[in-house]
């Protein structure tokens, strides 16, 4: 009988389930990789840990194995109902779960960053080339380019250099001004991320003799059939083409909404990231007083903050739980809050440095990659129809209508039907998303196990 | 387009699979995504929308340009397979086709 | 503000889009009222079955009349809506099974319907190689078949504007009076009027109804439905299994659609319906029992519609036997895809000229009216958990 089933064995994750075992409750926690760690500490059991935040991972990873719970790797969570009621598949098999709590801690995404050709073969995004990195040791056999904005194009770059990989040269879409607007931030940074800081500052002057072409505004990707070249303009009005084979881009991380959005969860939109969150309270409690949400799938706040973020949750589910009072409750939660604040602080600053750049989305790009949708076919389906929102979109051009089911265009979507009716994202939402959050077959859900 | 690094201590046992009836050395554990991106074409699919290539792109199981058939499974996302002595890999180039598998 | 018009309809799915085309090709000028988007919720989810076979006998002579405009769709709304005429085929797996339908064919002839033929097993297994090896046959009406129903939405639509109808989304009516020979329907900001009114709210049918003075109970249901990835082809005709709550077709983009009545759960008041995931295994379970090659097709996505139904699963049309100029277009109890294009026909015939071509006395409202209720209808009907046939409730 498990009292809180925790879906995702990242830092959030894991941290939880460490606290909330420790407390006397029955934790269950299910994972889609073979391994605990998370996107940040992939692979951390077999790869060499590479300076503090990494051995950190490693320590949690070790503790967790030992006291987190019942952890089941491999494992894909596919609906949650109220109840609440989890359906899941291991091992090509689908089970039922039917646990007090829910605690979604599944993390983040890129953000999609569609542009003319990035379906292509050869593009690749910079998490995508990370995860190559940590969980295959497999880098670019030739010096690559790098396109976008963002603290992990800065980290990617060094990580793949510190390898023996190089760089060709960085496209940089981060708009002017950045270093003044973020100037007033910095103070209230340094306090949680002096180290950070330190430590970008050290990648950022490493990488400053590397070719960067600033301001860009556009890119597209050349085929035909994959990536030959990749064409740019700047913000000044240049332009030139890269011949390339391969290009990794990245604008930024927002919080995976499928589960909190298929649990019924309600959501906002954070105007600064330019994504949707999950509403959560003081406790991590979501709008669904069962189902609580910690780390980067709440709101992106990098790997230490996710900790905190998953340790304050399992106190949350605790006091739910009747495990402790309410008195006990603050006074364990108050240090985590100000951790989470200080953390908080610091992702201000790096919002101010690297703010969503969201370039402009040209008719002819495949805003729909899996049903090959284009920007114009959405935007023709919007003239004349102020009331058609994303959902309508999707009927009638059958955009988030593919196996990814709008996890790379539902963004982009809500950015272009918002653009259109001159609305925000926040008034347009996401797509309506519905079951199953992952593909499981007719004959897994055919023989589902609802017996424990 | 892609090459590995050295071992750098770490310890990985080799294995042997098949990409598209090709024997392919691998490391047990490793994600086929990552395989796949060594191996000429460097793709994974033929989209069934308009037959177009495409390769893997997030490799954590958000974009599902990955799709392969694994052991017989089609459609299944290669970034969160793992290599396993013995596996059979085969790029999906058309539509699952159960009809033709019942032997119909 | 006010405006209006010789007639209002009340529902943007495919039969008021359906009845607004028919009254404006008749001249009269119309406007439509969409609360939300067009076709937003049953003609959104529909399956698009375009079937005659196995209707319940009041539906029959609208359905054929119906069927003969579908083979001429494109001519109605320039555009053949993915049409495809691959025929619907029930089948049955015992003899008992078969001997009904053979009865039933019998008496169909007998009364003069010829659309429904009996197969044998030999030419079951032509038809739909990919059915199971121990169903013995089935009955077949060779003209059914099925639709896409974003493009027929789509054409109806653009037909509708091209007759120049006014079409308000967005547009929820909270108010409905009658008034000097004209009715008057009203959200709380605009005021609609016209002598003529069309019914065609869909689930929330019996809301307006009651708002118009007429009791007519009405139910909901939330039936889901699967949709698998693209595969090869796989099956032609459109295979339905009633008793085994399944029904299994193959899209022109290739994925199947799995439906056949396991229910999720309806919530009128928000609009929306959730899946319940065990009753769904149900569904995917008898699709790898009738069809053993799919049970390694993913599953792309699963949904619930929202639609109303009748304690007869007959449809309603027909004039309001008490309220002058209101046409009731509502009910179609998980059918009413395939009578589209008829009854808008039949709405604007009745509204017009007192009386319709094709013999729908069948489907009038009367025959499942209660008496007049003093009192308005609380909005929304609630579902219980637990159970899964939908409660047909009285408003109270």
């Amino acid at each position: 009988m498990t009292d809180v089933l925790v879906i995702g064995a990242g830092p959030a994750g894991m941290s939880a389930a460490l606290k909330l075992q420790a407390r006397g409750l029955a934790v269950t926690v299910v994972d889609d990789q073979p391994a605990p760690g998370g996107r940040i500490f992939a692979a951390i059991e077999t790869r060499r840990a590479h300076g503090a935040e990494d051995r950190a991972g490693a320590e949690l990873v070790t503790s967790f194995r030992k006291g987190g719970g019942n952890y089941l790797p491999n494992t894909e969570v596919w609906q949650i109902e109220p109840g609440p009621r989890v359906f899941m598949t291991r091992e090509g098999r689908a089970r039922m779960l039917e646990p007090r709590f829910v605690l979604l801690a599944t993390g983040a995404q890129e953000r999609p960053m569609p542009f003319p050709g990035w379906q292509l073969p050869g593009v690749m995004t910079i998490g995508g080339a990370q995860i190559l990195l940590k969980t295959a040791r497999q880098i670019p056999d030739r010096p690559v380019w790098l396109a976008g904005s963002g603290p992990l194009l800065l980290l990617y770059a060094h990580q793949l250099i510190a390898a023996g990989g190089s760089v060709a040269g960085i496209l940089d879409t981060t708009p002017p001004g950045r270093l003044a607007a973020s100037a007033a931030r910095l103070l209230a940074a340094l306090g949680y991320g002096w180290r950070d800081l330190l430590r970008g500052l050290g990648w950022w002057l490493h990488l400053r003799r590397l070719r960067t072409i600033k301001g860009v505004a556009a890119i597209e990707a050349i085929g035909p059939d994959r990536l030959a070249a990749v064409r740019y303009t700047t913000r000044r009005g240049a332009s030139g083409e890269i011949a390339t084979d391969l290009l990794l881009v990245h604008d930024g991380v927002v919080p995976g909404v499928h589960a909190t959005l298929a649990a019924g969860c309600a959501h906002r939109w954070n105007s600064v990231q330019r994504c949707f969150e999950p509403l959560v309270d003081r406790f991590c409690a979501s709008s669904n007083p069962e189902v609580f949400v910690a780390g980067d799938g709440a709101t992106v706040a990098g790997g230490r903050a996710a900790m905190l973020s998953g340790a304050l949750a399992a106190i949350g589910i605790a006091l739910a739980a009747g495990k402790l009072s309410s008195a006990e409750a603050e006074a364990a939660a108050a240090p985590l809050r100000r951790g989470l604040a200080a953390a908080a602080s610091f992702r201000r600053f790096l919002d101010a440095l690297y703010p969503p750049v969201e370039m402009p989305i040209p008719d002819t790009t495949q805003l729909c990659r899996c049903e090959e949708v284009t920007a114009r076919q959405v935007r023709a389906s919007l003239v004349g129809r102020p009331h058609l929102g994303s959902d309508g979109v999707k009927i009638a051009t059958r955009a988030g209508m593919g196996p990814c089911q709008g996890r790379q265009c539902g963004l982009s979507l809500t950015r272009l039907v918002a653009e259109v009716h001159g609305r925000t994202p926040a008034d347009i939402g996401f797509l309506h998303i519905r079951p199953p959050l992952k593909p499981l077959t007719l004959g897994e859900l055919a023989a589902l196990e609802t017996t424990p | 387009m892609i090459r590995k690094l050295d071992l750098d201590g770490v310890v990985m046992k080799p294995v042997t699979i098949s990409v598209d009836d090709v024997a392919i050395s691998a490391e047990e554990g490793e994600p086929i995504a990552a395989v796949l991106l060594r191996v000429p074409p460097f793709t994974a699919r033929a989209t069934p929308v308009s037959g177009a290539p495409r390769a893997p792109f997030c490799m954590m199981g958000v974009c599902f340009e990955c799709l392969v058939e694994i052991d017989g499974e089609t459609s299944t996302r290669s970034c969160l397979a793992r290599a396993r002595h013995g596996m059979s890999v085969r790029r999906q180039a058309a539509r699952p086709d159960p009809l033709r598998n019942m032997g119909v | 503000m006010t405006a209006t018009a010789d007639a209002l309809v009340i529902g943007g799915g495919l039969h008021g889009l359906s009845a607004a085309l028919q009254l404006a090709r008749r001249g009269a000028s119309v406007i439509l009222l969409e609360r939300a988007r067009i076709g937003r919720h049953s003609s959104g989810a529909s399956a698009a079955g375009v079937r005659t076979l196995s209707r319940a006998p009041a539906e029959l002579p609208i359905s054929l009349a119906a069927m003969e405009m579908w083979h001429n769709i494109e001519d109605l709304v320039g555009d053949d809506c993915d049409f495809r005429a691959d025929g619907q085929l029930k089948v049955a797996e015992t003899n008992d099974e078969l001997d009904e339908l053979r009865a039933r064919v019998n008496r169909l002839r007998q009364d003069g319907f010829f659309h429904e033929e009996i197969i044998d097993a030999s030419e079951l297994r032509e038809l739909v190689p990919a059915l199971a090896q121990h169903f013995i046959g089935g009955v077949i009406a060779r003209r059914d078949g099925a639709a896409d129903p974003h493009r027929t939405l789509a054409a109806f639509l653009r037909a509708v504007l091209g007759a120049g109808v006014v079409v308000h989304e967005g547009l929820g009516v909270s108010r409905l009076e009658r008034r000097e020979g004209v009715w008057r329907a009203g959200d709380g900001n605009s005021w609609f009027e016209a002598p003529l009114l069309v019914n065609a709210a869909g689930a929330w049918a019996g809301q307006i109804a009651a708002m118009a003075g007429d009791n007519i109970p009405l139910g909901t249901k939330a039936s889901m439905m699967i949709v698998t990835e693209r595969i090869a082809p796989f099956v032609r005709p459109t295979v339905i299994a009633p008793e085994r709550k399944l029904s299994l077709k193959q899209t022109s983009q290739g994925t199947l659609l799995i439906g056949g009545g396991q229910q999720g759960r309806p919530d009128l008041q928000n609009e929306r319906s959730e899946i319940d995931t065990r009753l769904l295994a149900k569904a995917a379970a008898a699709a790898t029992e009738l069809f053993p090659g799919v049970g390694p097709l993913r599953i792309v996505r699963a949904w619930a519609g929202l639609e109303a139904k009748t304690s007869d699963n007959v449809a309603i049309a027909g004039l309001s036997p008490s309220a002058p100029g209101l046409m009731h277009l509502f009910g179609f109890s998980g059918h009413g895809f395939q009578l589209v294009p008829a009854l808008g026909v039949a709405a604007a015939e009745l509204l017009l000229d007192g009386r319709s071509s094709v013999d729908i006395s069948g489907l009038s409202p009367q025959r499942l009216m209660l008496p007049k209720k003093t009192t308005l209808p609380k909005p929304g009907l609630r579902y219980n958990p637990g159970e899964y046939t939908c409660e047909i409730s009285d408003f109270d």
